[in-house]
């Protein structure tokens, strides 16, 4: 346990102003491990974003972590000065985000920036910088390094841009990357070619990877364990092969039987009715309580607690049981 | 065939690229590049492609937004690119478009009530208010929106709230064809499907037909009855939406398919993975325009434009593969 | 990029010949007969002695033609010879332009030095008190009229209004060759003046841009990759938020040229601006239309260089 790459436990992070405060993210636990791929899944309000941002202190303004634990490789993130803070962005833990054509600045050129990235942490030459940019291009599978290195991130497609922000995140060989919605932007045959890259990657820094994603497929292709988030709390935690094919929380299955698949052609969907709640007005007791076919009284009443209903699943809910046991079927 | 609503022939756009400020013209974009297909009456029609396939200038040419370079659309027979005036105003009232992004399609300024009146308003100038609200109300509760909201704004509403505003919009006047671009993409997966499932309710209860626009290949499948795949401004293959996912005869459409993350199939395909990025629509390949990235491209792929053709009963593609059993009726 | 340059030189003489038509059939309209103005205004001419000199100026001629015969002594350089200070346009205006363009040119820099950082900070600390402040101060700025700031200054500065114990000259000019000094204690209040309504505009300006650009992804994007704060600001936060700003100072110096009227006119100070107005005052056509060829050259070429710096400092416009 203790050498887990990554452990968040208990984290709660609030939105605040001088009058009131709101949790976005609530008694959210999860761990990564050395060269697994955990994905968080969730759709919008679920509070996906802001949980990385915590691990990495890149919260908004009015935005704090306002309790639980985040260890690093044994180091407390959360008690570190914003100084040390800084030395382990971009060079132990990396992020890269979602629209690269926003994240990259238009005004300097890739190989500018992929520099920066490594001279920021580690005291070479500019000779040495480019040197490493290159073939970090290269082995991010662009064609053309040099053309490349010396273009302007709005020169390039969506699907180069993805690639030179994944060799600016591994230019200092991170240990743990985080990737929010990364492929949402690009085309679906770029989002595969940036998929696999992923993969390769990983393989080859041995690096753990928190791919933050609304969509089920994406996970279904890189990710080891899953956790499904819903209005900033986690509704299911399992490998990915058991949330897929035998979820047991309502909201899992509901999101699975809500998508289209090519596989099976229905005439409807299912379609869970309602929507996120509010982050002002959650409901009381369980959160999903008010969309759930399966809610009862006690639901309303009282928020359900984590627990294991086998090894490795983790559910939060009062009624869920496994589906081999007799566990919700949706649709 | 049944009874053809929308004709499409050799539709074709394109448009300049001058550089900035201090650089030449420099080439052109051929967004749309000879076109033809058609959409029966009552049926979907999805058009599936990645960017810069052309699909948004395409759907813009068909609704007159913009004006296609050549080649013909005819709806009902009659040719839309001859209409003007008139005409064409009661033609706009027949086809309509709901549109991608929720939160720019609509205008701020105006309320729930002003936006779906608009169009209404158009067509009949001199509409009362009494009945102007009651058909507003009517067509809210068609998708679906409580009649509180009637004089809210739409930064008050939802992403998946919003598409419903604008497809109430869009069967305002009645109309006989939809055209939904990308109506799902920016929305979470539970509230598309309300949309899709809402979609499909209103073509039953209104006899609508629907051409359906994304990128998105398990979406189309889902909604449409035949599909058109599409690359870099032209069609690749067509066929009945079960038929292309059993077989997936063009490369591009092969690649396309294994490509999609969906996790019914996850594991049980063999993915191909294609090289290098889409090329841009300025200045195309020579030849078939997917032969830069497909594995059994020739020489004479490279040279030639493959046109589509049927290989078999309502089944078109256009890749020199099949050529052999082109043509046949 | 030299072809652009060249088509814009192109069109900018386009526009020269427009103006001068507009201002040239304009002055022909207004009342008032300069041959009467030169000899002696008040008091009644002999009419024979105004139609000579009518003829000799070549006021009868048709309009076209005297048009004509400006433009083609123009484009060799000769701007004609003025009624009211009988010498030739060109070294009337040689003498003045330098002037208003070295009050414009003081003007536009302490605007710079005034607005830019309070653009920033103000940006960087928003929400916050001193950001209020400073958005009034910026707003008061632009609303105090130039002759009411330019007498509030020579009441302040010049008739020790607070007691300050020292004074400055409130007026007149005088060439720097006689004194550094003297050429700069009369310099600094009207360009001050000036100043700060343009500062005003240029700190609300840089503000807005910065916050613009504060609130992209990109910013987090570089936090992210643990650059420093102050690298992320001042290297790309700033780089990008000030290029819309470096073309509205480029305009605002354009405008200044033509704008300056107001300030020379309470500080005396002897430019271009007040030459122009006594010149249509006297009815001085020759010297009318050469200052106002002059002030939309400097116009126009204000707004090239605008447009160049531009496409250099955004690599998008290129």
């Amino acid at each position: 346990m203790s050498d887990s790459l990554l452990r968040v436990e208990d984290l709660k992070m609030v939105f605040e102003n001088k009058l009131r405060s709101f949790a976005a993210v609530d008694n959210l636990g999860f761990q990564v491990e050395r060269g697994q791929t955990l994905g968080i899944v969730g759709e919008s309000g679920s509070g996906k974003t802001m949980a990385s941002l915590s691990v990495m202190r890149l919260l908004p303004n009015q935005g704090r972590v306002a309790g639980g634990r985040v260890t690093f490789e044994g180091r407390d993130l959360l008690s570190l000065t914003e100084k040390e803070m800084r030395k382990i962005r971009g060079n132990e833990i990396a992020m890269i985000f979602q629209d690269p054509m926003m994240s990259l600045d238009q005004v300097y050129t890739v190989g500018y920036q992929i520099m920066e990235a490594i001279l920021t942490h580690e005291k070479t030459t500019k000779a040495i910088a480019k040197q490493r940019a290159l073939e970090l291009l290269a082995s991010v599978g662009i064609p053309h390094p040099e053309r490349v290195f010396a273009s302007y991130p709005f020169e390039l497609s969506g699907g180069m841009c993805q690639r030179a922000m994944i060799a600016i995140a591994l230019c200092c060989r991170p240990k743990l990357l985080f990737a929010d919605e990364p492929t949402t932007a690009l085309d679906v045959t770029v989002q595969a070619q940036i998929l696999d890259l992923l993969r390769q990657v990983q393989a080859e820094y041995k690096m753990g990877i928190v791919l933050i994603t609304h969509d089920l497929g994406v996970v279904a292709d890189i990710a080891n364990r899953v956790i499904v988030m819903y209005a900033g709390k986690s509704m299911e935690g399992a490998p990915t092969d058991t949330i897929l094919n035998r979820p047991s929380h309502p909201y899992t299955a509901g999101l699975i039987r809500a998508m289209p698949k090519l596989a099976e052609r229905t005439e409807r969907l299912y379609s869970i009715d309602g929507m996120v709640p509010d982050i002002r007005e959650m409901p009381s007791g369980c959160r999903f309580s008010t969309r759930c076919l399966f809610a009862e009284a006690g639901c309303r009443e009282e928020e359900p607690v984590i627990r294991e209903i086998e090894p490795d699943h983790y559910v939060r809910c009062h009624r869920a049981i496994p589906q081999e046991k007799g566990g919700f079927r949706v649709g | 065939m049944g009874d053809i609503l929308l004709d499409v022939h050799h539709v074709s756009k394109t448009f300049p690229v001058k550089g900035g400020m201090f650089s030449r013209s420099k080439g052109f974009v051929h967004a749309v590049d000879d076109v033809s297909f058609q959409v029966e009456r009552g049926e979907t029609f999805g058009l599936v492609g990645e960017s810069g396939c052309g699909k948004s200038t395409l759907s813009r040419a068909l609704l007159q937004l913009i004006s296609a370079d050549s080649g013909e659309i005819l709806f009902e027979g009659r040719d839309l690119r001859a209409m003007k005036g008139r005409e064409l105003q009661t033609q706009r009232s027949r086809m309509r478009m709901v549109f991608q992004k929720p939160f720019t399609s609509l205008d701020p300024r105006r309320t729930v009530r002003e936006i779906i009146a608009a169009p209404i308003r158009v067509h009949d100038r001199r509409i009362g208010a009494a009945e102007l609200e009651k058909q507003v109300l009517e067509l809210m509760d068609k998708v679906g929106l409580s009649p509180t909201y009637i004089d809210r704004y739409p930064h008050e509403f939802s992403g998946g709230q919003r598409q419903r505003i604008g497809i109430a919009r869009a069967i305002a006047l009645d109309p006989e064809l939809i055209i939904c671009d990308e109506p799902v993409s920016a929305l979470d997966v539970s509230i598309q499907a309300q949309i899709l499932n809402l979609l499909k309710d209103l073509q039953q209860k209104q006899n609508l037909t629907y051409i359906f626009i994304s990128h998105n290949l398990s979406v189309v499948n889902h909604m449409s009855d035949r599909i058109a795949v599409m690359y870099l401004g032209s069609i690749v293959e067509i066929a009945k939406a079960d038929a292309l996912y059993e077989r997936a005869m063009h490369p591009y459409t092969q690649a396309l398919l294994s490509a999609i993350p969906d996790p019914s199939i996850a594991g049980k395909r063999r993915r191909i993975i294609l090289t290098g990025d889409i090329p841009s629509p300025v200045n195309p390949p020579k030849g078939c325009r997917f032969s830069t990235r497909c594995a059994h491209a020739t020489e004479r792929c490279r040279a030639e434009r493959p046109r589509l053709l049927d290989v078999e009963e309502g089944y078109k593609v256009a890749c020199f593969l099949y050529e052999s059993k082109g043509g046949l009726k | 990029m030299t072809r652009f340059i060249l088509k814009r030189l192109g069109i900018s003489l386009i526009m020269l010949l427009a103006v001068s038509t507009i201002v040239f059939l304009m002055i022909h309209m207004m009342p008032g007969d300069p041959a009467l103005m030169m000899l002696g205004g008040d008091s009644n001419p002999d009419p024979a002695a105004v139609a000579v000199l009518r003829e000799e100026l070549g006021l009868n001629k048709p309009l076209p033609v005297q048009y004509k015969d400006w433009v083609l002594g123009a484009v060799g350089g000769d701007l004609g010879h003025s009624y009211s200070e009988k010498i030739p346009v060109m070294q009337s205006i040689a003498t003045r332009l330098p002037r208003t363009l070295e009050l414009a040119g003081a003007a536009m820099l302490l605007a710079c030095i005034i607005g830019l950082p309070l653009g920033v900070w103000s940006a960087l600390r928003r929400g916050k008190t001193s950001d209020l402040v400073m958005t009034t101060g910026a707003s008061l700025g632009t609303s105090i009229p130039v002759y009411v700031m330019g007498y509030i200054f020579i009441a302040v500065f010049c008739l020790d209004g607070f007691g300050l114990g020292f004074s400055m000259p409130s007026s007149g000019y005088m060439d720097i060759s006689r004194s550094v000094g003297g050429h700069f204690t009369r310099l600094v209040l009207p360009a001050l003046t000036l100043a700060l309504g343009i500062a005003a505009s240029i700190m609300r300006m840089t503000r807005s841009s910065m916050l613009d650009a504060l609130s992209g992804e990109s910013v987090r994007a570089l936090r992210a990759k643990g650059l420093s704060e102050s690298k992320v600001i001042i290297r790309h936060v700033i780089r990008n938020a000030f290029i819309p700003v470096v073309t509205i100072i480029g305009l605002q110096f354009g405008n200044l040229i033509g704008g300056t009227v107001l300030c020379e006119t309470v500080f005396n100070w002897p430019g271009l601006s007040t030459l122009l107005v006594k010149a249509i005052n006297q009815r001085d056509y020759p010297l009318i239309q050469g200052c106002i060829l002059v002030m939309s050259s400097v116009f126009i070429l204000a707004n090239l260089v605008v447009d160049v710096l531009y496409g250099i400092l955004d690599p998008r416009a290129r």
